[in-house]
């Protein structure tokens, strides 16, 4: 015999999204976005099509974090849910673009609506404090961007803690998980900077990034943010907020540290430089005293020169007094009484002549 | 244990920091007037040492990491 149970309608509804919950909590769809409206400014409504199926949707605009219209592919994280009116829905939870076409779009329209509120003004850029030594790292552990940027980090410089939140990186939750680790690092660290890491992806793996309020949860944050997202050339709005944008994770290394190797380098130029100059000090001085040593030999030398010099004119003079002289040019010397008949005495260079004297005459 | 580590590792970056202005003044010391030969061999010996010390500080610096929370599981 069945048993029959009687439900009111109230608690048939109950029961259906208790199994409902039960059976697909959290599931994911993916669609064409149509007949999209905000209702207060507060709520959203869209269809979520395929083909000829479609399923109504409802989230609070908080929970948007990109821009929607008509004809967009979407991915949705929801709960199905009946309405008490007896309408089936999804509760969404959390959206994300889906497809190269969707992302660009979507990418664009906030990057505008962004840009007018000013939200990367480089005037809000927060300055990064000079030899960090705290470190906070939005990442998933996992990630190979994530393995990069603490190799790079460690290769570069020591010293530094580094407190790591683990998130998801890619896909429905992690928006809310980051914008969690940012709240978090703000109101409970002591962190100099906060770095947002993630290695590269498709575009569809990259569009979290992308979010409005993960963007605004980076220009809200009182700590300097630095994102380390994808590769050189993937640009994010999450790039565009954040203080500093590097092109990879371990860009995002190198550009938090300084470079140890660099610095040694640094410190053995100072050494060369100084030994250089000492050097060069000691040779001056060796230089000058080699010179003043040349300059004292060339006085000595000359000095010298000048006493010979000297001597031999003092000897040029005295010998031209030198009555010997005399006679070998040819003179005599007399000697005796010079008056008639008185007996002389001749001196010349060879002989001593004995002369009488005849006649003495007086000269003019 | 993780205040004290966090307290030394700041501490050794100060060392090694404050050991730099320290060679750098010493650079300067060779050009300035204060310079005299008689002085500059032990001034260069000592700046060679602190060089060194600065050199082997460097290389011992190591980074502490730590997974402060998982945000994945909740």
């Amino acid at each position: 015999m069945t048993t029959e149970v009687k439900f009111t309608v109230s608690e048939f509804i109950d029961i259906c999204n208790q199994s409902l919950e039960y059976a697909f909590s959290g599931i994911i769809v993916e669609g064409e976005v149509a007949s999209f409206k905000v209702n207060q400014n507060k709520w959203v409504f869209f269809d979520l099509k395929e083909g000829d199926s479609s399923i109504g949707c409802f989230m609070s605009v908080y929970q948007l974090g990109i821009p929607l219209s008509d004809g967009m592919k979407i991915r949705v994280r929801a709960v199905p849910k009946l309405t008490r009116w007896g309408k089936f829905s999804l509760t969404v939870q959390a959206v994300m673009p889906v497809g190269e076409g969707t992302i660009k779009k979507s990418f664009e329209l906030l990057k505008q609506k962004l840009t007018a509120e000013g939200l990367f003004d480089s005037t809000k850029k927060l300055p990064i404090p000079d030899n960090l030594t705290k470190i906070g790292v939005i990442s998933s552990t996992a990630a190979a961007g994530y393995i990069d940027f603490l190799r790079i980090l460690d290769n570069r410089w020591g010293g530094m803690k580094v407190s790591t939140i683990n998130t998801q990186v890619q896909g429905l939750a992690a928006v809310e998980q980051i914008i969690r680790a940012l709240e978090y690092f703000n109101n409970q660290s002591n962190v100099e900077i906060i770095a947002l890491i993630r290695g590269g992806g498709s575009a569809d793996d990259l569009s979290i990034f992308n979010d409005e309020r993960l963007v605004r949860a980076i220009v809200a944050s009182k700590i300097p943010v630095i994102t380390g997202i994808g590769h050189e050339v993937d640009e994010s709005l999450a790039d565009l907020a954040a203080d500093i944008r590097a092109s990879t994770p371990s860009n995002a290394a190198e550009r938090l540290t300084s470079d140890r190797e660099a610095v040694m380098r640094q410190v053995q130029i100072r050494i060369e430089q100084i030994k250089g100059q000492l050097l060069n000090t000691i040779n001056n001085a060796e230089n000058k005293t080699t010179l003043q040593v040349k300059d004292l030999k060339n006085q000595l030398k000359q000095q010298i020169e000048r006493r010979s010099q000297h001597l031999n004119e003092t000897a040029r003079v005295l010998e031209s007094l030198n009555p010997e002289g005399v006679l070998r040019r040819g003179y005599a010397i007399v000697t005796g009484k010079l008056s008639p008949g008185s007996e002389i005495t001749i001196l010349t260079t060879k002989q001593t002549l004995t002369a009488e004297v005849i006649h003495v005459q007086e000269r003019n | 244990m993780s205040k004290n580590v966090t307290k030394d590792s700041k501490e050794s970056q100060v060392s090694i920091e404050s050991k730099i202005r320290h060679l750098d003044e010493m650079v300067e010391w060779f050009y300035s007037e204060n310079f005299s030969l008689d002085e500059a061999i032990s001034h260069y010996e000592k700046s060679v040492q602190l060089a060194s010390e600065i050199k082997q500080d460097l290389t011992k610096l190591k980074n502490q990491v730590e997974v402060i929370a998982d945000f994945t599981k909740s």
